[in-house]
């Protein structure tokens, strides 16, 4: 009050509103410019490795032939692939199998990885968990018709190395803790769940129905997620078993 | 009572009489480039380092290549007296030995060839093969006090032999290797000196050449695959074993081919050949040669707890540490220690990872350390203890050698502050000293692609940047600022008595040191 009666105070005080929206501003300009720098520099790796291959470029070359009678497997996919393992439920201790997800992965992107990931490794079985983010679009538009393309790709790549194919349904999703179906709309993931199955059926490979065992209804079980779209370790501990299982039947032991 | 004067008398002749020299490329054979005899630039005297003199030399440069760091011999007996003298080898088949106390020129030697070059220069004329004189000379005692030989391969593959002195020819010059080729620093040890080639320029095999002084005779081994381009050459180990790294080519020992590994070969007294007597295969080198992330580095060797220790490095900005007694271990693949990725996580062949040589030192306190340049960002999961800001373009890392149960590690230490580019580092007196080359290192070109050509790189590079460190803590002491006018490829650092010296790329010698 007293500074505001007194010209040289109002001055102080207009010079410090001044400074303090500068400073803000400033602050505020900070914060914009190291969001944009977050995101070039996504963006700009994506460019130079659009399909991942770096990821796991080096651990590949690092893994030894199977030993004989080694039932090998390799887990192609995304991130719920990739975050299998990460929390507290470990993925499958003490089995040759590999886990080659890759957060935000498309299809497409999979296809191109899948001879340094999949067939390098030389597993009998590969489990492919992938569609998800092709649903939302993630890496620009893609329609069930692009996805079901790169799958038919990848499975046929598979056949003729020797390595046999399961064909994973894309996992439910809920609104259970924020909106998820906007961007993976629940009745296109049962649609192309429907394709996924005839495919597999068609092609001598092994589907896989994670959603069925994940699903109440049409949503993913509000206890098997944290998010509504990624599984947790409850929600990993049901899909452990099918895959097992699954990968059991394509070795033919089942 | 006569005691003290005289002890003063002989300190002070031992302080004036221990000069140090520089007299290859690492400043040794084992590549630790510490200068150990350093006794001027120290912690606190190199706040006050100055520009002392800066020579340009009438050396053209030839793609990205012009001049290499010079080799300093601390007292030559020359006609006008006792000198000290700089030699340095310039990319156009040159040498020059400059007078460091006033930095005027003593002499230039050009070798004359009688090998006529082709119209492009090099293999293609690309920044790879320059052509010219590529290794780094080295100089030897020649029997006589203050008396030395200057050795240098020219353009035509052969050896010269100069009295340091005067630059006259002590020796016919001899053949060492097929003309057109690429050396990389020379190494003398018991009278051999070593070299190796890369890049298969002027059409040659990429071969380790050792010239045996006494008999005349060249011993050759070849990887079979992978050029060996560590920047300051091979390292020699205690037993005379020389150790490089090979470039990019297929692991296959069985076969006899090494590349992308670490080879160690040695010379056969009786016939003077070389022979393959150790080598190790990093377990991903598949993944190495496929992402053309070169093993290029020249080794350091020295000792710790007894043992004879080396470290290396390649593109993948990963660390090795090795017991030259057996560098891979019983399968060839595996090392005492291998480090977790230092940089390089974009994968890049070109403008990231870790290039040219390391460093090597042994403090007061008996801790042995490695230093090592890295280019490009830093990993985003590899920490050190003290670190200073964000590492965008690159930095010095330095490691303590550690051992704790039989089992040895490099722990990180320090990283320095950005670097333009950092360099291999020198060592003396607790300073370390590197710098960011200001070179464009880039390859590729998203309106282009490939496009790896001194045309496009020339414009794009800026300068160089020379700092001092605190070798304990990586502490930023000293820098030249913009005092350095133009950058480098390929050269480094020199250091003796006082005075540091770096070349760029317009053939000027710097000379930086505390003004008297």
């Amino acid at each position: 009050m007293v500074l505001a009666k007194n010209p040289v105070g109002r001055s102080v005080l207009v010079l410090l509103i001044a400074a303090c929206i500068a400073v803000a501003q400033t602050a505020d300009a900070g914060v914009r410019t190291q969001a944009l720098e977050r995101i070039v520099g996504a963006q700009r790796q994506l460019l130079l490795d659009w399909a991942g291959l770096t990821r796991y470029g080096s651990e590949d070359a690092e893994i030894r032939p199977p030993a004989p009678g080694e039932d090998r497997a390799v887990f192609l996919g995304d991130d719920i692939t990739e975050n299998w393992g990460t929390g507290d439920a470990k993925f499958f201790p003490g089995k040759p199998y590999f886990n080659r997800g890759i957060g935000r992965q498309t299809t497409a992107q999979m296809l191109v990885r899948f001879r340094q990931d999949v067939i390098g490794l030389k597993p009998k079985v590969v489990v492919i968990l992938a569609g998800t983010n092709d649903l939302a679009s993630l890496m620009g538009p893609v329609t069930q018709g692009m996805m079901a393309e790169n799958v038919m790709s990848m499975t046929e790549l598979a056949k003729v190395n020797g390595i046999r194919v399961v064909l994973a349904s894309v996992t439910p999703v809920c609104d259970c803790f924020k909106n998820q179906t906007a961007l993976r709309p629940q009745g296109k993931i049962i649609g192309l769940n429907g394709w996924i199955k005839d495919y597999a059926a068609g092609s001598g490979s092994v589907y896989l129905d994670y959603y069925s065992a994940l699903a109440e209804g049409r949503n993913l079980k509000r206890e098997l997620t944290g998010d509504g779209l990624h599984p947790n370790d409850a929600g990993y501990g049901v899909m452990a078993p099918l895959a097992e299982q699954a990968i059991a039947r394509a070795l033919g032991k089942r | 009572m006569r005691i003290l004067p005289v002890t003063g008398a002989i300190a002070l002749g031992c302080t004036l009489g221990w000069g140090a020299d520089w007299l290859t490329d690492g400043g040794n054979s084992l590549r630790t480039a510490w200068q150990k005899d350093e006794k001027i630039l120290s912690t606190s005297s190199v706040k006050d380092m100055k520009l002392l003199w800066k020579l340009k030399l009438d050396n053209e440069p030839r793609q990205m290549h012009s001049l290499f760091p010079p080799l300093i011999v601390e007292r030559v007996n020359t006609a006008s007296g006792p000198k000290q003298i700089a030699i340095d080898a310039g990319v156009s088949d040159n040498i020059y030995a400059i007078d460091v106390e006033t930095g005027t020129l003593l002499w230039k030697k050009h070798f004359v060839s009688t090998w006529t070059p082709p119209a492009n220069g090099g293999r293609g004329g690309g920044v790879l093969c320059p052509g010219g004189l590529t290794a780094t000379p080295v100089v030897g005692p020649a029997g006589t006090a203050g008396k030395y030989t200057l050795y240098a391969a020219s353009w035509d593959g052969m050896l010269h032999q100069l009295n340091v002195a005067d630059g006259e020819d002590v020796a016919p010059p001899s053949k060492f290797m097929p003309p057109n080729g690429k050396p990389y620093a020379l190494n003398l040890y018991n009278n051999v000196i070593y070299t190796h080639t890369a890049q298969g320029c002027g059409g040659n095999p990429n071969i380790v050449y050792a010239y045996d002084l006494a008999t005349s005779k060249v011993g050759t081994w070849g990887p079979s695959g992978g050029g060996m381009w560590g920047r300051t050459g091979p390292a020699i180990s205690s037993t005379g074993v020389m150790y490089t790294g090979t470039g990019d080519g297929r692991w296959d020992p069985e076969n006899g081919i090494y590349g992308n590994g670490i080879i160690g070969v040695k010379q056969n007294p009786e016939t003077k050949s070389l022979d393959l007597v150790d080598y190790y295969g990093p377990s991903n080198a598949e993944w190495l040669v496929k992402r053309d992330l070169d093993m290029q580095v020249t080794p350091v060797i020295f000792n710790y707890k007894g043992k004879e220790l080396m470290a290396d490095a390649g593109k993948e900005c990963r660390m090795y540490l090795m017991d030259t007694e057996s560098i891979g271990g019983d399968d060839h693949r595996t090392p005492l220690y291998r480090s977790p990725l230092l940089c390089n996580e974009d994968v890049n062949f070109a403008s990231a990872g870790i290039w040219g040589s390391l460093a090597s030192w042994e403090d007061a306190k008996g801790t042995r350390w490695v230093l090592t340049p890295i280019w490009g960002p830093k990993h985003s999961k590899f920490k050190a203890p003290v670190e200073y800001g964000v590492v965008k373009d690159g930095a010095i890392v330095a490691f303590k050698v550690e051992e704790k149960g039989g089992k040895f590690t490099l722990t990180p230490a320090w990283i320095s502050r950005d670097m333009n580019r950092a360099e291999p580092p020198v060592i003396a007196n607790g300073v370390v000293f590197a710098y960011g080359n200001g070179e464009d290192t880039d390859q590729a070109y998203a309106d282009v692609g490939l496009a790896d050509t001194a045309d496009r790189r020339i414009p794009g590079s800026t300068h160089a940047v020379l700092y001092a460190l605190d070798a304990l803590t990586g502490k930023e002491l000293w820098s030249s600022g913009d005092q350095i006018k133009s950058w480098n490829h390929w050269s480094g650092l020199s250091l003796a008595n006082g005075r540091v010296y770096i070349a760029t790329f317009d053939s000027n010698l710097y000379c930086f040191g505390i003004k008297k």
